[in-house]
């Protein structure tokens, strides 16, 4: 397609580089100097710091052990699945798998809400045993153990091996098998010689995925693991917030960006090699249908396993939110929208709610208003132009949220930037998170526009406007939208850098539950499960519309 | 005993049957062609002989043993796949080496065998090449020789020649050809090109729908196919119904046909092929010898083919005949009025 000329192209990437220089390089920036010369003067002190003590020794290990063991579950419980999916077509599959998304996309609070309803002291299953067998204490005794992040971040993860290695398992011919065992490998060995070897660039690339995501947890080691776990992430927001040691939280800050960093460039590596050997298969020939008795109980076997550990947290949380001392009540739905506190620093959820869904529209619109003039700007190939600003505009997503909270409170908290007390930094740090999103989603769209459609429209008399308004922005409408409600879901459960940045009197909805939860009594522990509740809803109806509008008909992209 | 023995294996997918009652035998040294078009079921008649799918009725035999139990592994069946199934992650040695590997042989003899392989089918230059820089040609040979390998006591090849551009499947017959001639082993081809079985097999069983219709050698099965759909899946279009009116002539609407073989019941109702290289044309005052049938029609089309001319000829019957003329008898052209003399030899009767 044809985008306009050299000077308007400039024009159109201006605003998000600026907005990118003052809102992301900036904050980086300050975290390094105040990690590298606290004092205005060069002192690694900090640094070196970070490497002796034992203390900061422990919590890099266990950032990585942590995400280590979770990346094995997560593969090997994962594996069936991706393997039932890859081989198999059954029906309701495009539904299941789509289901299997949504703890993907579920706010990091609401998942471990979701856990502590199920598992946790005051959850379901120590409910029901206690009034079963009459227990006297909880029998299960998850909350703040290691079992309890393992859960989460298996159940969070799930759906990351199952896509991509049950993606990339679906186009190896089953040939490749059959052909190991008729050369005499029974099926066992074919699977260990042939199909795993094929199979290890896939798993290599959801592997490295699932660890970076684990390794970068926030919410759920913070909620689920209480205060004898703390990973890289943990310790920036304790030393900033609770300790107020903002050169120690700086220089875990610059360690986590300096692991991110390199983490992504190993993934992007890998994803090239991943993508290179073998000519994929049609779907046709590598699925079957469900014929045999073997068949039927491996494969309903499995989904029925896996929605099982997919699904069960989210009902228990539904039903704690519903179950009051007096039976089955919307008594905590009500409460959220009663002011029932008894100080006057009393926030009523019900604000919380307002704000979150102010923050999560101005969020949408400043993403669009960001990420639209980028993915034009990429959407033609302007040689090093574009192979240096691609990588550079998607920078954010390399970033940990709570870095970049962080980042914005030592960085943006003087003048002529002093937007501490001003609402717009809540939504600012969500653009920043959300706009690369909304650059991937329009970018196919655009690119797949043939240069002669507009070159058609221009010689039937339209006006470059005109091309713009009546031929490109029916076609790329789709996915507007899309980058438009992944904007909103994204701003709407932000937890890490949130949490930095909200003031207390302003707290958005994750903040509000972390707060319930962290308080005693089943009122605000209700409470905490009503609004989680409300927030899943709300994540999942938008995932499931963009689903919808991403398989709709007029096609994928 | 056979050396290897189908009997009646039957196989449905879906409930769609795939496969009715399937019955063949192939001796030793043998190499039998499973002719038929796509969807007749004979790629499926193959994976169940493999071990890859189990019969629904029927067992395979090998040396009078049935394999119900033997599991793909442990048949040494080497099979070739349509699509080759070389293992993307392995070199063109180490491809061709798994089977050795399997049989747990010392690296000396798996070296060995791996070098006499490459030399076979000719790639000895590229034993260390990554399969996917090879061409279709040279995968197709990897793929034969990794088959080959283990010394598998029966060789399965699914459409060997299938996924080749034309100008290289021809070259590649012929060396094909001369590998299973020159190792002499037991082998089921299966194809849908009659080139291609003509060219390799001892014996043919053309398959349609899921049923053997006929299996004879080569020469048999063109002289004399067994019905009016294996005649044209042949490419034997010229196919006339008749009544029998004695033992050796048969009245059609191209008039009264001779044919060489005797006792067929009279009044029976029959179809009569007309191969093509049946005809000589011959001048109107031209006597015919007793015992040749006559046909008459206009020329329709002529494509002059170098060894031959292609003809199609409207008859007075008004039905459409296709006859390859030999070049050097009088040049038909199209819209001449003309008069086909057919040897007896070279017209068949079917039920």
């Amino acid at each position: 397609m044809r985008p306009p000329g050299n000077r308007a192209a400039i024009l159109l990437v201006a605003l998000p580089l600026a907005f990118l220089g003052v809102f992301y390089f900036y904050p980086l920036f300050e975290i390094f100097s105040l990690s590298l010369a606290p004092g205005g003067q060069w002192d690694p002190g900090n640094i070196t710091a970070l490497f002796s003590t034992g203390s900061s020794l422990r919590i890099l290990w266990f950032t990585t052990w942590q995400a280590a063991l979770s990346t094995v579950l997560t593969v090997v419980l994962a594996l069936p699945a991706a393997y039932v999916f890859a081989r198999y077509r059954f029906p309701g599959k495009s539904l299941i798998q789509s289901c299997t998304t949504i703890p993907f996309v579920l706010p990091s609070v609401v998942v471990a809400a979701a856990f502590s309803a199920l598992l946790g002291d005051r959850g379901l299953a120590n409910e029901w045993l206690m009034v079963i067998w009459g227990f006297s204490s909880p029998p299960i005794r998850l909350e703040q153990s290691l079992a309890f992040i393992l859960m989460a971040h298996v159940f969070y993860n799930f759906t990351v091996v199952l896509r991509i290695v049950g993606g990339f398992w679906s186009r190896i011919h089953p040939g490749l098998s059959h052909a190991a065992q008729v050369l005499g490998a029974s099926p066992w060995q074919a699977f260990w010689k042939v199909t795993f070897p094929v199979l290890r660039p896939g798993i290599m690339a959801a592997s490295l995925l699932v660890f970076i995501f684990c390794f970068s947890s926030f919410g759920v080691i913070l909620i689920l693991g209480g205060p004898r776990y703390s990973t890289i992430e943990v310790a920036i927001y304790r030393q900033a917030v609770h300790l107020f040691n903002l050169p120690m939280a700086a220089a875990l800050s610059l360690l986590q960006i300096c692991f991110m960093f390199a983490f992504m460039w190993v993934y992007t590596r890998l994803q090239r090699s991943a993508s290179v050997p073998f000519a994929p298969e049609s779907l046709k020939t590598t699925q079957r249908d469900i014929v045999t008795n073997r068949d039927r109980v491996v494969v309903w076997g499995t989904v029925f396993l896996m929605l099982l550990f997919l699904a069960s947290p989210l009902l228990a949380l539904v039903v704690c939110s519903l179950s009051t001392g007096s039976g089955v009540s919307l008594l905590y739905y009500r409460a959220i929208f009663q002011n029932a506190g008894q100080s006057i620093f009393y926030i009523p959820p019900a604000l919380a709610i307002g704000y979150s869904v102010w923050f999560a529209l101005v969020t949408l619109v400043l993403s669009l208003c960001i990420g639209l003039p980028v993915a034009i700007f990429l959407s033609r190939d302007r040689g090093l132009a574009t192979s240096l600003l691609d990588p550079l505009f998607m920078l954010p997503l390399a970033t940990s949220a709570v870095t970049l909270g962080f980042g914005y409170i030592v960085a943006l908290d003087e003048p002529p930037l002093n937007l501490r007390a001003s609402l717009i930094i809540v939504p600012l740090a969500h653009t920043l998170v959300a706009y690369p999103f909304v650059v991937r989603s329009i970018l196919p769209g655009l690119r797949s526009i043939p240069a002669h459609i507009m070159e058609s429209a221009v010689l039937l008399g339209a006006a470059p406007g005109k091309v713009w308004w009546k031929v490109v922005a029916p076609m790329v409408r789709r996915s507007l939208a899309v980058g438009a409600v992944f904007a909103f879901t994204v701003s709407i459960g932000e937890f890490g850098a949130t949490v930095f940045l909200a003031r207390p009197e302003i707290p958005t909805v994750p903040l509000a539950i972390y707060r319930f939860l962290g308080q005693p009594g089943a009122m605000n522990y209700g409470q905490a499960m009503a609004m989680s509740t409300i927030l899943m809803l709300v994540t999942a109806a938008g995932f499931l519309f963009l689903e919808k509008l991403r398989t709709g008909p007029g096609g994928e992209f | 005993m056979a050396f290897l023995q189908v009997k009646g294996v039957s196989k449905s997918f879906g409930g769609t049957p795939v496969l009715r009652e399937v019955s063949l035998a192939l001796e030793e040294a043998r190499i039998l062609c499973i002719l038929g078009p796509s969807g007749s079921g004979k790629t499926t008649l193959l994976r169940v002989i493999a071990g890859l799918e189990p019969p629904e009725q029927g067992s395979v035999l090998f040396k009078g043993r049935d394999l119900r139990d033997t599991r793909p592994h442990l048949r040494r069946f080497g099979m070739m796949f349509q699509e080759y199934a070389l293992f993307p992650h392995l070199d063109v040695s180490d491809n061709i080496a798994f089977g050795l590997h399997m049989l747990g042989l010392s690296r000396s003899e798996i070296a060995e065998r791996t070098g006499e392989m490459l030399s076979l089918v000719g790639l000895q230059g590229l034993s260390r090449r990554n399969v996917s820089e090879l061409s279709g040609g040279e995968r197709q040979r990897v793929a034969l020789a990794r088959s080959l390998a283990p010394y598998p006591r029966l060789l399965l090849l699914d459409e060997p020649l299938g996924s080749l551009d034309r100008g290289l499947r021809e070259k590649l017959l012929l060396d094909l050809r001369g590998i299973l001639r020159r190792i002499g082993m037991a082998t089921i081809v299966v194809t849908h090109d009659q080139a291609e079985a003509f060219a390799i097999a001892d014996t043919i069983a053309v398959m349609d729908r899921g049923e053997i219709a006929q299996m004879d050698t080569p020469e048999n099965l063109y002289r004399h196919p067994a019905n009016a759909d294996v005649a044209r899946f042949l490419g034997l279009v010229n196919l006339v119904q008749g009544r029998v009116e004695t033992g050796s002539t048969i009245s059609t609407s191209q008039g009264l046909l001779h044919v060489l073989t005797e006792g067929h019941k009279k009044g029976d109702e029959v179809t009569v092929l007309i191969r093509p290289d049946a005809a000589v044309i011959c001048r109107h005052n031209e006597p015919v010898p007793p015992g040749t049938s006559v046909v008459e029609g206009i020329v329709h089309d002529c494509l002059f083919k170098g060894r031959s001319y292609h003809v199609e000829v409207i008859t007075t019957g008004s039905q459409a005949l296709f006859f390859d003329l030999p070049q050097n008898t009088l040049a038909p052209s199209v819209g001449d009025r003309v008069r086909l003399l057919l040897s007896p030899g070279a017209i068949t009767v079917m039920p």
